[in-house]
């Protein structure tokens, strides 16, 4: 991956607080760098702060306090300057419906500034890329869910912008769409295209990221490759037991047992952490069995994102 | 300015793409035009209803009922003569019986003007036509029901008649009483002096319709009605332009909650382009639907006036005037649903306030006044200035003024209340 050592994106000290003294604080003093050429997720479970983030980052929003440079940039003294630089694609549908793909791509490619037979070539080249030559003329309010997305997308990828935001691109679509995107991201990063993308999938992050940062509450909670994440949680297991039923008494019944770390109920799932897993899994199901539940199926997992949320927070990231 | 054009443009083909455009900026204000303009009396200028009663039947009462009905039904068939005693005038909705009972006449023609079926009734009494003979004054009666708007038109007209046929039966008396002097009397009742007497009124007759005398009319302009659908035309169209520019108010708030407003301002261009671009459209298409408009209200017969430049001032400033209402409309409603209802509400009390459904001339003199807090009524006030006092372009500049400063008090409204965020 053509990831370089200079940052791209400086973020410092971004906080938006909205509606004060009372309303939320969405971002709470984040700081971090983006590095030119790489894929970085912004990783975080539902009102965490990701979409305020991005919406600060590309002028949409004006932080409470701190700045962002993009590309030499600064969002609060040049915002037009770092607009030009942002390929920005919305988590919420931002496409004309009545339209069709083609009009809606034309459409935005104007204000971008192209014109003549460089936005037709744009504009074919977008729709080869997301896959919507065939249905280029037909209106969007017409096309699947998936479709709708790729034309959202695409609309980002006009003007051949050193710099994409996706914000949760993959929302509500199917697997099929969803492989689709992911690969289309991977394909955009290697053309050097720089990437953050958000996301409360933990797969997609670990699926695409050079590196990851942990949002929760407006806080990043970690930062780092995702090797130097995995450190942070240490060398341990997640056990997880499919169990029906379970009283939130025997969670901690659970969690006392040597060597659990932290123990956690999410819907069906009982998930442990645990240093060694193979050595606790003999006295889970024991307990299990005792209290008289019905155990269905049981997973032992590497250390991954989800773990490390885990870890850190003692939440779910879905939750 | 570039991305102005732009997204005007693309506004436009949205708008022109939706059917219900058509629907509410079309379709309603046509109906609602012949609605209103039926209701309010159709063109009822073109055609006045005016009953003959010949009670007299003489050859006399023949003549002058001939030479009203040549008067009145001239050239612009501005009345429609019913004589009872031929019922030959379509239109005239008189009994199939009439001819056959005179004895009738008179309720007939008491019960049509109290209906208004009928807007004036000339009754020629038995003896008419003895009374000329004999050198005599008779006089006819006209009655009318007090709706008509032109009476002295009519009266006009049936003044001619009767000074034509006064001419004429004077001549025929002066020429026989002078061939009596030179020559010898007749028996006063006797068929030779009749007879003398009908050559002579006929040659005068003949004579008259070659008038010596004709009249080169150069007045301005016929008389132009002030109901039916030169009301309907201008209300309606002056209604519906507003409603049309404030939806410019619905779009805005739309667009922020779909959330392409807040595309748009990740793009690299200033947020004022973003804005005036969505007017600009909203201006555009409601100007453009003016213009649509006014030209299917002359196909029914709205008489808008010859005053062009006038005309084309009021279409440019009445929708930017509405557009800018409609920003500053947007600015305060927070939902799509807010704005429409908002929209209709604004529409359905600025309509009738301005004068749109009825004219302000009828409306008590505070309400009047109230009613110029509608920017529809200062368009209408020109339109009318224009329609029916051959208003100029100065005429009309008070209207227009007060047009251009409620638009740039509602902009700088729209202007400080916006939120971009
Ligand atoms: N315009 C706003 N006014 C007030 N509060 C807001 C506004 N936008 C977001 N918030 C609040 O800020 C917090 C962060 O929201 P944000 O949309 O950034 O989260 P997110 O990480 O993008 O979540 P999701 O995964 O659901 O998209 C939430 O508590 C939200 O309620
Ligand atoms: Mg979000």
């Amino acid at each position: 991956m053509p990831t370089s050592a200079a940052p791209i994106i400086e973020i410092t000290n971004l906080k938006k607080h909205f509606n004060p003294p009372d309303g939320p604080l969405a971002v709470n003093k984040i700081s971090m760098a983006i590095m030119a050429g790489e894929i970085f997720s912004l990783l975080g479970p539902n009102g965490a702060g990701k979409t305020t983030t991005i919406n600060m980052m590309c002028g949409l929003l004006t932080p409470t306090e701190g700045d962002v440079i993009i590309a030499g940039h600064s969002v609060i003294k040049e915002p037009l300057a770092v607009k030009r630089a942002l390929g920005v694609v919305p988590q919420e549908l931002a496409i004309y419906p009545t339209l069709s793909a083609r009009q809606n791509l034309v459409f935005f490619g104007k204000l971008y500034g192209l014109g003549g037979s460089e936005l037709n070539k744009r504009v074919d080249e977008v729709l080869e890329f997301t896959g919507l030559t065939e249905r280029a003329k037909d209106p969007i309010e017409e096309y699947s869910g998936g479709m709708k997305r790729r034309v959202n997308i695409g609309i980002g990828l006009l003007h051949r912008p050193q710099i994409v935001f996706l914000d949760e691109p993959t929302v509500a679509i199917d697997p099929q769409s969803r492989r689709n995107i992911l690969d289309a991201v991977k394909e955009l990063n290697a053309q050097g295209t720089t990437i953050l993308y958000t996301t409360h999938y933990m797969e997609e992050a670990q699926e695409l990221s050079d590196r990851v940062g942990i949002i929760d509450h407006g806080s990043i909670i970690a930062l780092g490759t995702q090797d130097e994440l995995m450190q942070q949680v240490g060398e341990q297991d997640t056990l997880v037991f499919c169990v029906p039923d379970v009283p939130d008494e025997f969670i901690d019944t659970l969690g006392a047992i040597q060597g659990v770390n932290k123990a956690l109920h999410v819907d069906d799932e009982i998930r442990l952490l645990a240093k060694d897993g193979r050595t606790v899994l003999p006295d889970a199901i024991r307990l299990i069995n005792e209290a008289g539940l019905s155990l269905q199926s049981v997973e032992v997992h590497e250390p991954t994102l989800e773990a490390l949320f885990l870890h850190l927070t003692g939440r779910a990231l879905r939750d | 300015m570039k991305p102005v054009i732009i997204i005007a443009l693309n506004d436009t083909l949205i708008s022109v793409k939706e059917r219900a455009t058509f629907l509410t900026g079309l379709l309603m204000p046509v109906l609602m035009m012949v609605l209103l303009g039926v209701a309010q009396g159709g063109n009822d200028g073109a055609t006045i209803t005016i009953d003959v009663i010949d009670e007299d039947g003489s050859k006399l009462s023949t003549q002058f009922v001939d030479l009203l009905t040549d008067e009145m039904q001239g050239e612009q068939d501005a009345f429609r003569v019913c004589a009872y005693h031929s019922d030959t005038a379509e239109d005239c909705d008189l009994p199939d019986d009439i001819a056959d009972t005179p004895g009738d006449w008179r309720s007939t023609a008491d019960d049509r003007l109290e209906k208004t079926d009928t807007y004036g009734a000339i009754i020629i009494e038995d003896g008419f036509g003895d009374h000329l003979r004999a050198g005599d004054t008779t006089t006819v009666t006209f009655k009318n029901s007090g709706n008509l708007s032109a009476p002295t038109l009519a009266q006009q007209k049936i003044d001619a008649a009767i000074s034509r046929m006064s001419g004429s039966v004077a001549i025929a008396n002066l020429t026989v009483g002078i061939a009596e002097e030179t020559f010898a009397a007749f028996d006063p009742n006797s068929p030779e002096r009749a007879a003398a007497f009908d050559s002579v009124l006929d040659s005068a007759e003949t004579a008259w319709q070659d008038r010596p005398i004709t009249v080169n009319s150069q007045s301005t302009k016929e008389q132009v009605s002030r109901s039916g659908f030169n009301q309907s035309g201008p209300g309606t169209t002056t209604m519906f332009v507003l409603m049309m520019a404030l939806s410019a108010a619905s779009i805005l708030v739309y667009e922020r909650k779909a959330g392409t407003l807040q595309r748009l301002y990740t793009l690299p261009i200033a947020k004022w382009q973003i804005i005036t671009g969505k007017l600009l459209s909203c201006y555009l298409v409601s100007a453009l639907q003016f213009i649509i408009l006014i030209g299917v209200g002359m196909l029914m017969g709205v008489e808008w006036g010859d005053n062009i430049v006038g005309l084309a001032l009021v279409i440019l400033i009445f929708p930017l005037t509405s557009t800018a209402l409609g920003l500053a409309l947007a600015t305060v409603a927070r939902t799509s649903a807010q704005a429409s209802s908002l929209q209709l509400l604004l529409g359905l009390t600025l309509a009738p306030l301005g004068g749109a459904w009825w004219p302000l001339e009828i409306v008590p003199d505070f309400m009047k006044t109230i009613g110029h807090i509608s920017p529809i009524a200062w368009a209408m006030d020109a339109l009318q200035e224009m329609m029916f006092y051959d208003g100029t372009v100065i005429d009309i500049l008070p209207m227009l003024g007060v047009l251009l400063g409620m638009a740039a008090v509602f902009f700088a409204f729209g202007v400080w209340n916006f939120k971009y965020e």
